[in-house]
């Protein structure tokens, strides 16, 4: 039996043991006058020295190539001045624990980091990234050694300072032996993968590390250092007026729907002031920069029948402490966008011939400009002679693949190619118990590019509904209405939120907004199977998923394949690939993913050729044993 | 304005319940009383304006257990040491009791009932519970020593009911693991 299986009879054991340890502690009551009652505020914070550096610090921490920190600067957390500050900061990356190092940051951004640290970390270790011992406070594995740093303070303003390293190295160093990865993880990867990192030579790429003053102490802020750069990347002078905070809402509920529905009328003066004070501090402050650029883009659109708008929002709301999940359940989003100029796909071209891929490796055939598309390859003989000024036409010749049964893939007709149209086009979502159905002109136009995808139901009265969980929101994207296919107007579901209260009132938290789509990334992987296909973390793990390499491989024949990716694959007694592994070899599927036979769907004795056309752009095809060249 | 006398009546009524959970989390008796009186004075200028101050009561115990937990590892092992002694000698009182007295392995249960896990003493669990993450232990105690549902257990770690059920499951399987 497997030691995780549910065993009744040892939760007993478990239950009556608590019972005893319980029964061992103290019984006496102390009266409450004998106690020393201190009020919280009035506490001190201990002073703490961490040791240990963490490897998810590493990578979280990773753009400023720091991480770790003590917080030694007194009795209080933060520094006396900006450059103690960051010393504080620069000295506890030769120690580790980056939930300790979180105790110098700006308190207005440290809680939400911390929770949202821990809940990162401890999902990480959940679905098998690190062991189940892991602790975000002391990570080993990773250390970094900083030498000679030498900083400069400019003070932007009275409680702002921007702290440079103008001179010293830093260098990190990931032992992947004794980081706490996750036991299966850890077999998968190939120690000798990861050698020395890259020295930093402060010098020569100096960190700008903003700090602000709160109470006396300077302390490093991540927001404040994220829009200084940006400021400075951009030219702009430094903002003057300082952030103006909203007055918050009653309730999660009103501060999420005020946040969309400023959102998406594209105000963005009015959603920022939705936001937390304090963690939203230099987004207030710094936006303001680029608001009249945004302004005048967003007029420009809306000129050219740009609207949206956001109603019927109902959530499920999750409060934890002083901060809610607010999850939409339901919401309608309509509006119109901006006539396309440039289709997702190109229309046919009727002036341009068309090239019909013979996918068994004998060639091709040409249809000449102007000649009907045939319904099948019947009486067309495949050729391997590649005409030379084929592609010398400016739009190059349309493309066809002959399918299994013979017949040939159809694209574009010359009465099915779509003209611009130059007026805008309506659309409405509607979103509601995990299924949303959308209607519009856009709908409408985007079939005329693509076929309605699996899982996409006509309802008969211009209105498709899908209920696929799997993809967010995936009868927009299937369609291309919104996010993917024009120019992402704005993601095409609306995504969960988190609050937090403050003094009474309740805001949108940004830094905690983005936790939770984190979080939600981990939340559809089951326990330890981060390397499962299936899993969404698939993609980043093996640079593919599961669909992907289905699509490559599924309906070959093994031989085709090569021994890189015979060792992934499920294959029926024909030889040919049915299925792919549940759980394969990380390097197995790199393996097969990286060879040629994976990409090649030419058999395995095909020679791919690059050819050079006239304008420069290489485009490689896959001939049996052929070489084509193509000179101007 | 605080209600102190509601305060009092709430620390008379749940004081002990809540140095059960505080010192099964910590291990460690003055650790426990530290991170109960502490909870007390956060919520106690709050207790009139709570509908249930129990349950917040809790969360605060727990969240100054992992306060401690976090910031000092070197009282930790301290507090390791001092549990050890307490349920050593619970031990040999049970032993005694059973008329069995010390075994060879020390002051434990070992080798009572062969291999039957309830054999074990009180200070294997402590240890094996000690070796849990922090956030695996306090699920444990919230769930067996204070029958708390994942929904209550959620909300004092600050984490997704999938999550609670998560380090239950493997929290119990590192248990069994260290105890067979």
């Amino acid at each position: 039996m497997k030691s995780n299986t549910p065993n009744p009879e040892f939760e007993q054991l478990v239950r009556t043991r608590l019972q005893q340890l319980g029964d061992l502690a103290p019984t006496e009551v102390r009266d409450l006058a004998d106690i020393d009652l201190v009020p919280d505020a009035a506490r001190k914070v201990p002073r703490r020295r961490i040791a240990a550096i963490s490897g998810a610090a590493v990578a979280l921490a990773g753009g400023l190539t720091l991480t770790g920190i003590a917080a030694t600067g007194g009795e209080e957390g933060g520094g006396n001045t900006p450059e103690d500050a960051v010393l504080e900061f620069v000295e506890a990356i030769e120690n580790s624990d980056l939930v300790g190092a979180l105790d110098v940051i700006d308190p207005g951004e440290s809680e939400v980091l911390i929770n949202t640290l821990t809940a990162v970390v401890d999902e990480s270790a959940r679905v098998g990234v690190f062991s189940e011992t892991v602790d975000a406070r002391d990570v080993p594995g990773a250390t970094a050694g900083i030498e000679g740093l030498l900083l400069s303070t400019d003070q932007v303003a009275t409680d702002l300072a921007v702290v440079t390293t103008d001179a010293g190295t830093a260098q990190l160093s990931i032992d992947l032996t004794a980081l706490p990865l996750g036991l299966d993880l850890a077999e998968q990867i190939d120690t000798d993968d990861f050698g020395p990192l890259e020295v930093v030579d402060f010098a020569v790429d100096p960190l700008r590390i903003a700090t602000v003053e709160r109470d006396g102490q300077w302390y490093v802020s991540f927001s404040y250092s994220i829009a200084e750069a940006a400021r400075r990347d951009s030219g702009m002078p430094f903002p003057v007026d300082a952030t103006v905070a909203g007055d918050g809402f009653d309730d999660p509920g009103a501060a999420a729907t005020a946040f969309w529905k400023h959102a998406a009328s594209l105000d963005v003066g009015e959603a920022i002031s939705v936001f937390a004070p304090g963690e939203a501090d230099a987004i207030g402050r710094y936006l303001p920069l680029w608001l009249p650029g945004l302004n005048e883009s967003i007029a420009d659109a809306r000129q050219s029948g740009l609207t949206i708008n956001v109603s019927d929002l109902r959530f499920d709301i999750t409060e934890i402490g002083n901060r809610s999940r607010v999850e939409p359940l339901a919401y309608v989003v309509e509006g119109s966008l901006p006539p396309s100029s440039d289709p997702e796909f190109p229309a046919f071209d009727p002036a341009a011939p068309t090239l019909v891929y013979v996918a068994d490796g004998t060639g091709f055939h040409i249809i000449e400009a102007g000649d009907p598309i045939p319904e099948s390859f019947d009486g067309l003989e495949p050729t391997q002679e590649f005409p030379d000024d084929l592609m010398s036409e400016n739009a190059g010749p349309n493309s066809a693949t002959l399918n299994p049964d013979g017949t040939i893939q159809q694209f574009w007709t010359d009465d099915d190619a779509v003209e611009d149209d130059p007026t805008a086009q309506d659309f409405r979502i509607e979103y509601a118990d995990g299924c949303s159905i959308t209607s519009g002109a856009i709908a409408e136009n985007a079939l005329l590019y693509s076929p309605l995808s699996a899982g996409v139901e006509d309802l008969g009265d211009g209105r498709y509904r899908s209920c696929d969980t799997d993809t967010a929101g995936s009868s927009l994207s299937v369609f291309g209405l919104l996010a993917f296919g024009r120019g992402g107007v704005f993601a095409p579901v609306v995504p969960s939120l988190e609050t937090v209260e403050i003094d009474g009132r309740w805001y949108v938290s940004p830094i905690g907004t983005i936790g939770v789509q984190i979080l939600d990334i981990f939340a559809d992987v089951e326990d330890g199977k981060i390397l499962s296909l299936d899993s969404p973390l698939a993609a980043f793990l093996y640079g593919v998923d599961r669909s992907t390499i289905e699509r490559q491989l599924v309906g070959r024949a093994e031989s085709e394949l090569g021994p890189e990716c015979s060792t992934i694959v499920e294959v029926d007694t024909n030889g040919t690939v049915t299925d792919v592994s549940n759980t394969p070899g990380l390097d197995d599927v790199r393996g097969c993913t990286e060879s040629d036979a994976f990409w090649n769907f030419f058999g395995s004795d095909v020679a791919i050729e690059a050819i050079e056309p006239a304008d420069g752009e290489l485009i490689e095809f896959g001939v049996p044993e052929s070489t084509i060249v193509i000179s101007d | 304005m605080s209600d102190w006398g509601t305060t009092s009546e709430l620390y008379r009524s749940s004081y002990r319940d809540m140095l059960r959970v505080a010192f099964s989390i910590t291990g460690n008796t003055a650790a426990a009383e530290d991170a109960v009186h502490d909870a007390f004075c956060a919520v106690g200028p709050r207790i009139a304006t709570l509908d249930e101050p129990l349950p917040y009561l809790r969360v605060a115990v727990v969240n100054r257990c992992r306060s401690m937990h976090r910031s000092t590892q070197r009282a930790h092992r301290h507090a390791a040491a001092h549990l050890a002694n307490d349920v050593a000698e619970h031990d040999r009182r049970e032993n005694e009791s059973r008329g069995h007295g010390l075994t060879g392995h020390g002051l434990t249960g070992h080798g009572l009932t062969g291999h039957d896990l309830t054999g074990h003493g009180l200070t294997d669990f402590a240890g094996a519970l000690e070796q849990l993450s922090f956030a695996q232990r306090t699920a444990i105690v919230l769930r067996y020593q204070c029958d708390l549902s994942d929904d209550e257990i959620a909300a004092i770690l600050k984490c997704r009911r999938s999550t609670v059920r998560s380090h239950v499951r493997r929290g119990l399987a590192h248990l069994r693991k260290d105890l067979s």
